[in-house]
Order: structure tokens, then C-alpha cells, then sequence
């Protein structure tokens, strides 16, 4: 079975996709602090990462996808927000400047449709 | 009065250079106040004697005040000006004519002359054209200027708002997805948890458009402010027995200290707002059996009054962004308390009104205080029993 840990400050996006994701066929964990996020990986060793761009601060999912990746280098990342232009941060702009330094391997928007994410890890991760 | 000065850029045309050196002296002594503004003007001059050097300096650099005559060897004043107004410089222009028939007066004024001076003409009369269009210049970009910073912060404003509702839409959108899709997967007890949840997340939502409709009416100036006589320990226990029911369910003890009786002078609505939030936020953040203590002082004439909580506390970090709209500290701690985000922040604006201040100081894991300071708003009490 291929794990997958959640990462998000949002409780009800981690129940949800946790329950989805297991009757999808994944061992899943949860983790709602991105502090302790890097601590849980090395515990649970998944085989992909679902992160939230914007947990305590505005940029929390930016570093810690660039800190995974900087230990991790092959754990694929799926990036999840609900940034888009309207909400104040120019996601395009954060892209052009820093595209180097985004770390994660696709960007999504919520709301995540399941099949969508599935799909997606399908791709990423190969049976 | 911090009293800035503000240099106004002047160019003079005219084809008599006697007369430019002329206006040039008299503007460059020439000096007075806005007070609307807080600021004095005086200028910086510059001539040109043809329409062709007029286009050519033009090209590089913007005047805030032209001050031309209305006749040159080989332009006239409604071309320079057309061809300003065709630029879009924010720039004000004073027409010197010999001869102002009302038809150029008109046809000038159209095309954003300000005013008109007849030549010959006394340095009071041209100190006192120019004196009118610059306030006028400033005075305007003034309002534009905070017009732009209103739009701005409605922006962020509205976009911060929009993120607000769209998680709690985002979660009742996937428990309805999740619900449709895996029903026959679930058990009761997991299908009741979701459905609690989602439930969950429609009150907090209710309760986020609720405060922001109290804000917004606050803010909005909207509400009459009314100054009454307030017994504030009284309004202080009423509030404690607005929330008993909580503060007994979590076995908090409080414990409130009034070393005097406190007669200020205040809108109840306001005290209440400050009280209820910070009471509220002490029982909120707290642990299971902590305590909370409210103590109310007499600095001078202001209230001070302090609500001490043994709850879960903040970092530093977290603390500086406590008083933005909005904003929440999301961790284990709190993940489970419900809140907008509003209550600090609209605490914040009511103080402001009052002159006064709101401080914390807090230690992770240990517990908070919130301090509030009230200008000047306790009721003298005559000495004697
Ligand atoms: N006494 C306290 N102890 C620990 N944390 C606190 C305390 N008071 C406020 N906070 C933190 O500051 C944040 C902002 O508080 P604020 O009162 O503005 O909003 P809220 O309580 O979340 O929502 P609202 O008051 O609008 O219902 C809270 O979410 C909480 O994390
Ligand atoms: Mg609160």
C-alpha cells in the first residue's frame, strides 16, 4: 500500500481527503502543524506529500515543501491553495520570481476534486 | 503640527525675458501656509522664452504650476496648453493676457486653465492668482491621493474577506462531495462525525458574517455614539454571567479585583464590545480548569483594566499579528475553538477612540494578559462619604 501524508491547518480538508484517499487504497496520515511536518515524514516515509500553501503564515507551505525537498529529493509534492488572484496574493507573480524556488512538483486549487487528486498521484506515483 | 514644506515646480513663459526675471524673483521669494494640509509651499522657477523651448523642457520634466502668456512670437497659449492637457500632466496653468476676450477666457478655461491675469499686473495680484491655483493643485491631489489608499485597503480588505469565506465553503463542499460520492462506505457514527463537522463550519461562517456586520457598522460610523455614565465593575460581572455556563463547564475559576468602585463615562456598546471580547478570549484560549483574573486600576484618571488568563498563550511571533482583521493563531491548540479572527482588531478600533492603547503580554503554554488602557474616562467622584 503507498502512504501518503496531508499536510494542512485545515481540519476538515484533512478528514475529508483522508477518508477519500483510504477508500482510494492509501495508508494516509495527517499532520496539522507544518513545523512538525518534516519530523513525521522521517517517521512514516510516504511515497507523496499534500501540502497547503498557506497554514501559519502566508508562505509556510513554500518553505516546507522546499525543506522536503531538500532532504527528500525524489518525494513527489502535490502543493493544494485556495490562493488565486482575488485573494490579495498575485499567485502568478509569486511563480515568476520564485519559480526556482517552489519546490513542489504540481500546484492545485481548492476545492481539490478527489478523482482529480487521484489521478494526479496515480501519475506520480507508480504501482 | 509637523509642519512639512512643499516645493512647487514652476516654469514661466513668456517671450519678454524681463518680465519672466521678474515673475521668477517675485515666485522665488514667495512663500505661504496650507493649513488644511500642514504644509507650507514655496518654489522652485524656471523660464523659457518660445513656444519651441516650452515643448522642448516639457519633454523632461513635470511642472506642478505654468504660469504663460497667452501670446508668443510663434505659438499662443491655447496650443501649449492643448498640448499639456494632451501629456495628462497634473499641472496648473495661470494665463497671462493682455487682451483676454471672453471667448479665449472661455476656450482657455475649457481646456484646464485655472485663471487668467491681465498684464500689466502687481506682484500682490500675481502672488495671489498663484496662491489660489497651487492650493487648488494640492488641495485636489490631497483627495485623490486619499481616495487611492481608501481603494487600496477596501481591496485587501475584501480579498482577506473573500479567503474567510471561501475555506468554510470549501469544507462544506467536500463533505458534500465526499458524502454523495462514498455514502454507502460509511458507517453511522463516521457519517454523524462529518455531518457535525460540516454543521460546525455553517455556524462559525454565521458568525463571521454576524461580527462583520458589527464591524462594519462600527466602522462605518454608522451607529450613534452615546456617552453615558457606566457602572464598570457592574458591566464587567455581567458579562462574566453572559458566558457562566462555559466558564462552569471548563471548570474555570474567576476571579475579578476592583479595588474601588469605577464610574466612567463612556458608549456602553463600546465598553461592552472590549469587555466581551477579552473575557470571552480568556475562557476561550484557556485549559481545562485554568484560571482567569480581571483587574481594574486607576492610572491618573484612565482605566486600566487587565485580563489575565492561565491558557495555552502565544509565541512571540504570534503575537504581532494579533490585531489585524482576520487574523487567528491556527495550531493543536486551536484548532478546535471557534472565533473570526475579529474580536482583537475591533477591540483595537474602539480603543483608538478612547485615546487609549491595548497590550499584550503573553508566554506560550503558560498564559496571557491583555491590557487595556482608557483615556481619562473615569468619572470624578466628589471626595468625602
Ligand atoms: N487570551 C488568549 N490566549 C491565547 N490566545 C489568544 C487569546 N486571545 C486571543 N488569542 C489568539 O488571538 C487570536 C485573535 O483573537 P481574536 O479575539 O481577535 O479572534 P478570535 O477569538 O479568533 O475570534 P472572534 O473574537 O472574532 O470570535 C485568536 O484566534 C487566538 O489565537
Ligand atoms: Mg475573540
Amino acid at each position: 500500500m503507498k502512504k501518503i501524508l496531508l499536510v494542512d491547518d485545515d481540519k476538515d480538508f484533512l478528514i475529508q481527503k483522508k477518508f477519500e484517499l483510504e477508500q482510494e487504497e492509501y495508508l494516509v496520515e495527517t499532520c496539522s502543524e507544518s513545523g512538525e511536518a518534516i519530523e513525521h515524514i522521517k517517521r512514516f516515509t510516504p511515497d507523496l506529500v499534500i501540502l497547503d500553501l498557506i497554514m501559519e503564515e502566508q508562505d509556510s507551505g513554500f518553505v516546507l515543501s522546499y525543506l522536503i525537498k531538500k532532504e527528500n529529493r525524489e518525494l513527489p509534492i502535490i502543493m493544494v491553495t485556495s490562493v488565486t488572484q482575488l485573494t490579495g496574493i498575485d499567485f502568478q507573480a509569486i511563480m515568476e520570481n520564485e519559480r526556482e524556488w517552489i519546490k513542489a512538483d504540481i500546484i492545485l486549487t481548492k476545492p481539490v476534486r478527489t478523482d482529480q487528486l487521484v489521478s494526479e498521484i496515480k501519475r506520480m506515483v507508480k504501482d | 503640527m509637523n509642519n512639512l514644506t512643499e516645493k512647487i515646480k514652476a516654469l514661466i513663459v513668456d517671450d519678454e525675458k524681463g518680465m519672466c526675471l521678474g515673475t521668477q524673483r517675485i515666485l522665488g521669494d514667495f512663500s505661504f501656509p496650507i493649513e488644511e494640509l500642514d504644509t507650507s509651499v514655496n518654489f522652485d522657477v524656471e523660464y523659457v522664452c518660445s513656444g519651441a523651448d516650452f515643448y522642448k523642457v516639457i519633454e523632461n520634466k513635470k511642472y506642478d504650476l505654468v504660469v504663460m502668456d497667452y501670446k508668443l512670437p510663434d505659438a499662443n497659449g491655447l496650443e501649449l496648453l492643448e498640448y499639456l492637457n494632451g501629456k495628462g500632466a497634473d499641472t496648473g496653468v495661470l494665463m497671462i493676457t493682455a487682451y483676454a476676450t471672453f471667448e479665449t477666457a472661455v476656450k482657455a478655461t475649457k481646456l484646464g486653465a485655472y485663471d487668467f491675469i491681465a498684464k500689466p499686473f502687481s506682484p500682490d495680484e500675481l502672488k495671489y492668482s498663484v496662491m489660489n491655483l497651487v492650493k487648488s493643485i494640492l488641495l485636489s491631489r490631497n483627495v485623490r491621493k486619499f481616495q487611492e489608499e481608501k481603494k487600496r485597503i477596501r481591496f485587501e480588505f475584501v480579498s482577506v474577506l473573500s479567503h474567510e469565506l471561501k475555506s468554510p465553503l470549501n469544507a462544506l463542499e467536500g463533505y458534500i462531495d465526499m458524502i454523495s460520492r462514498y455514502h454507502g462506505k460509511m458507517d453511522d457514527s463516521e457519517l454523524k462525525t462529518y455531518l457535525e463537522r460540516a454543521k460546525t463550519r455553517t455556524v462559525s461562517m454565521r458568525k463571521l458574517v454576524m461580527d462583520l456586520l458589527d464591524l462594519t457598522r462600527f466602522e462605518s460610523g454608522a451607529r450613534n455614539r452615546e456617552c453615558v455614565d457606566i457602572a464598570f465593575n457592574e458591566l464587567v460581572s455581567e458579562s462574566l454571567n453572559n458566558i457562566r455556563e462555559e466558564i462552569n463547564s471548563r471548570g474555570i475559576a474567576v476571579e475579578a479585583v476592583f479595588d474601588a468602585e469605577y464610574n466612567i463615562v463612556a458608549d456602553r456598546t463600546e465598553i461592552e464590545m472590549i469587555v466581551n471580547n477579552l473575557i470571552s478570549n480568556s475562557v476561550k484560549y484557556n485549559k481545562q480548569g485554568g484560571r482567569v483574573m480581571i483587574k481594574t486600576e486607576n492610572k491618573d484618571g484612565d482605566l486600566l483594566c487587565a485580563v489575565s488568563d492561565t491558557g495555552i498563550g502565544m509565541t512571540e511571533q504570534e503575537q504581532t499579528r494579533l490585531f489585524k482583521d482576520f487574523s487567528r493563531i491556527k495550531n493543536k491548540d486551536t484548532e478546535n475553538i471557534l472565533g473570526s479572527g475579529l474580536g482583537l482588531s475591533t477591540i483595537n478600533k474602539i480603543v483608538s477612540l478612547y485615546d487609549g492603547e491595548i497590550t499584550v503580554n503573553s508566554k506560550y503554554g503558560v498564559g496571557s494578559t491583555f491590557t487595556v488602557r482608557l483615556k481619562n474616562i473615569i468619572k470624578e467622584v466628589p471626595n468625602g462619604n
